[in-house]
């Protein structure tokens, strides 16, 4: 009975961890007996995963704008006033995230504070000639708190409040005199504190430098909605000020929220500074267009047939591509362009024969197109035998149809281009570039001869998904401020088109749309 | 990636998790299909039929137990499947070598792994599925009845036989693996 057991635990022992390697083809034996549902729907899953990404892109932009709106308010008002100010509004809810940084002195100063606030409270920045009065409101306690100070010609009006237990800690400990005593700030809940320290702070802003920047960036901890960035008067250094809080921020792992926050200040910032004058603030960044275009498509080397027939002619095909587009305008250079268009192709070869060798069952020619069918007519038939070929659609009989081979394809084209305005007045020119991707609809080859066309099915050798990179150049002219017209000559260079490429087929095509445009 | 993400991508028959999941389990599941198969060819069958179950069946997996375990039970499936395949032919001519009960085996851990999996192979088809079900895999004599459709008696019959005869097949190994260094 011993040895019984014995070997049971023999056979257990040795076989614990007995994981032998299985052989080196097993998992392409599984895979092709799983279901092929997933090669199919890559199609559709590009598609539509393209589509989606467009518009996503093109809606996180539209709300970038939104968010925007405010800014240009604040633009114009900075042009109103003839001196240097700052403003901040600051309207808040609940929870508030106050950052405000300094620059200008050689110590960078910033603090967060956040205080909340059982009531709205309201910030309303105020610019006067020669003045700028800061308000930083933040009820809390309801026992606001003013301190005015008068330094030179800048006058700050402050209604600090004291804040609360959940004050975040301070985005940066730096020597200098304000950030401390701002951390105290933070950290203190006595309003008696944070009035002394915004008094030094602004004693100190007033004594060092009359003009300084200030970016004050805050956010509302219950929502996403943008409040509010200042306004600057140096503009260029405002964005590094931004950039530096933006560090600052990130040091400190402050909530995604108020990241975002910062960044899109920080892109709105940039965008103003691109944008001097009030005037050039296009607030229409959308255009939507209606695209019509003859396509020449061709070659430039390689056949899609085969090799055989690779120094055959080529014809070019002409055809049709028809379709949408939507364009944002980065600013005021550079645009982005996306659409969708149904875009037809045709390659064609002359003087080939069609000689299927392996007539099926449904005919003498193969459902699917069969490539190796197609020979040169003037090299000699494969297969004389048994080619049942009716009569009156060859010149010469049993050898196999001549005539031109034509391919004909049909794609639907998400192009994804940057462009770049040369001429930006009434009539823009511009340059632009990108890309293609190309989803195969349809798939069809004839062979045209004797004045007749047969369908020879489709070619498997062409690829579902291709893509293509696109240049051209466009004008457009607006007729109103709204309505224009366009005409774009685009030239495409496909790639991927064959999965089987033995000639090195190169296609491309030329188009040349035209269209209305729509600004909105 | 975690193995329930793996799982959840393998429902919407995504390649690439498949995939992983094959890498992550095909040498433990294979180990199983040659225990239980008799020949590698019959084990890489079997491996390539669980697996094929696996991917297509994984919806059905419930996230209740784990999901080697139920990996396992589908190769075990399937071995015995081929068995139930083959069950109307009887487990016939034995060629039952008389079992000297008295023969101890000593030093076994000599024996190697490679050796001890021909040696179960070699058993008949019924003794090699309830020696690998109960001592390899641990079911019971009551499950096995049910698994392969047959008699507690007949199962644990087949086991002491099993056993018998690997413990014949050890004892002939040594004897001569001692010649061989003689």
């Amino acid at each position: 009975m011993s040895d019984k057991k014995n070997i049971d635990r023999l056979y257990q022992e040795k076989f614990k961890e007995f994981e032998p390697t299985p052989p080196a083809d097993m998992w392409s034996r599984i895979e092709k007996e799983l279901p092929e549902k997933k090669k199919r729907r890559v199609v559709p899953l590009w598609y539509y995963g393209g589509i989606a990404a467009g518009l996503a892109i093109l809606l996180s932009l539209f709300i970038f704008q939104q968010d925007g709106a405010p800014i240009k308010q604040s633009d114009q008002l900075v042009k109103t006033s003839d001196a240097s100010e700052e403003q901040l509004i600051d309207q808040e809810n609940a929870q508030t995230e106050a950052l405000v940084s300094e620059e200008d002195t050689p110590e960078d100063t910033s603090s967060i504070s956040s205080t909340p606030s059982s009531q709205n409270a309201k910030d309303v920045s105020q610019t006067d000639a020669g003045k700028a009065n800061n308000n930083i409101a933040s009820e809390e306690t309801n026992r606001p708190q003013n301190s005015n100070n008068v330094a030179g010609t800048v006058q700050i009006n402050k209604k600090p409040s004291s804040t609360s237990k959940q004050s975040n800690p301070p985005a940066k400990t730096n020597k200098s005199l304000t950030t401390k005593s701002n951390t105290d700030y933070a950290a203190s809940d006595l309003p008696t504190t944070s009035r002394a320290n915004n008094e030094k702070y602004t004693i100190k802003n007033t004594g060092e430098t009359p003009a300084q920047e200030k970016t004050g960036i805050a956010s509302n901890n219950k929502n996403s909605e943008v409040i509010n960035s200042n306004s600057v008067v140096n503009k260029n250094s405002s964005v590094k000020a931004n950039e530096e809080v933006l560090t600052a921020f990130n040091e400190k792992e402050q909530d995604s929220l108020a990241n975002e926050l910062v960044k899109s200040a920080v892109a709105l910032e940039e965008n103003k500074s691109d944008s001097l004058d009030v005037k050039q603030i296009n607030s229409r960044k959308f255009t939507g267009s209606t695209l019509i275009a003859p396509v020449y498509s061709n070659s430039l080397s390689g056949s899609s047939i085969n090799t055989a027939v690779a120094d055959n002619a080529t014809e070019a095909g002409y055809n049709l591509s028809y379709g949408v587009s939507l364009s944002y305008d980065l600013n005021d250079r550079w645009s982005l362009r996306t659409g969708i268009h149904k875009t037809d192709v045709s390659y064609n070869t002359g003087d080939v024969r069609y000689a299927s060798s392996d007539p099926t069952i449904d005919g003498p020619f193969a459902a699917a197109f069969d490539a190796s069918a197609v020979t040169d007519q003037g090299s000699l038939p494969t297969v004389t035998s048994s080619m049942p070929f009716a009569p009156d659609l060859v010149s010469n009989a049993f050898l196999g149809l001549d005539g031109e081979l034509s391919q004909q394809l049909g794609y639907i084209e998400v192009p994804l281009e940057m462009r770049y305005k040369l001429i930006n007045s009434r009539l823009n020119l511009s340059v632009a570039g990108g890309f293609s991707a190309l989803f195969l609809q349809q798939n069809q080859v004839q062979i045209v001869g004797d004045n007749r066309r047969l369908d020879l099915g489709s070619d498997n050798n062409f690829r579902d998904f291709n893509q293509s990179a696109n240049f051209g150049l466009g004008l457009d002219y607006g007729l109103t401020d709204r309505l224009g017209i366009m005409l774009e000559p685009m030239f495409k260079y496909q790639f991927n088109a064959l999965s089987n490429d033995p000639t090195g087929f190169r296609p491309y095509t030329i188009a040349v749309y035209s269209g209305l445009t729509y600004k909105f | 990636m975690a193995l329930k993400q793996l799982i959840e991508n393998c429902k919407k028959n995504d390649r690439k998790s498949q995939k992983e999941i094959y890498e992550l389990y095909a040498a433990r599941l294979y180990g199983s299909c040659l225990k239980y198969a008799a020949t590698e060819e019959d084990a890489q069958d079997v491996l390539q039929d669980a697996f094929i179950t696996i991917f297509k069946k994984i919806d059905q997996y419930k996230d209740k137990g784990s999901f080697e375990g139920w990996c396992r039970r589908i190769v075990i499936n399937k071995a015995l499947g081929k068995y139930r395949k083959n069950k109307l032919r009887t487990v016939g001519e034995d060629r039952l070598i008389n079992i000297e009960a008295e023969v101890e085996v000593k030093e076994v851990d000599d024996v190697a792994l490679d050796d001890l999996l021909k040696f179960v192979r070699d058993l008949p088809e019924r003794y090699r599925l309830v020696f690998s079900l109960y001592v390899m895999d641990g079911y019971s004599h009551k499950e096995i009845a049910q698994m392969m459709e047959i008699s507690e008696g007949t199962s644990k019959s087949n086991l002491s036989r099993a056993r018998g005869l690997l413990q014949d097949k050890i004892k002939e190994w040594r004897n001569s693996d001692r010649s061989n260094a003689i």
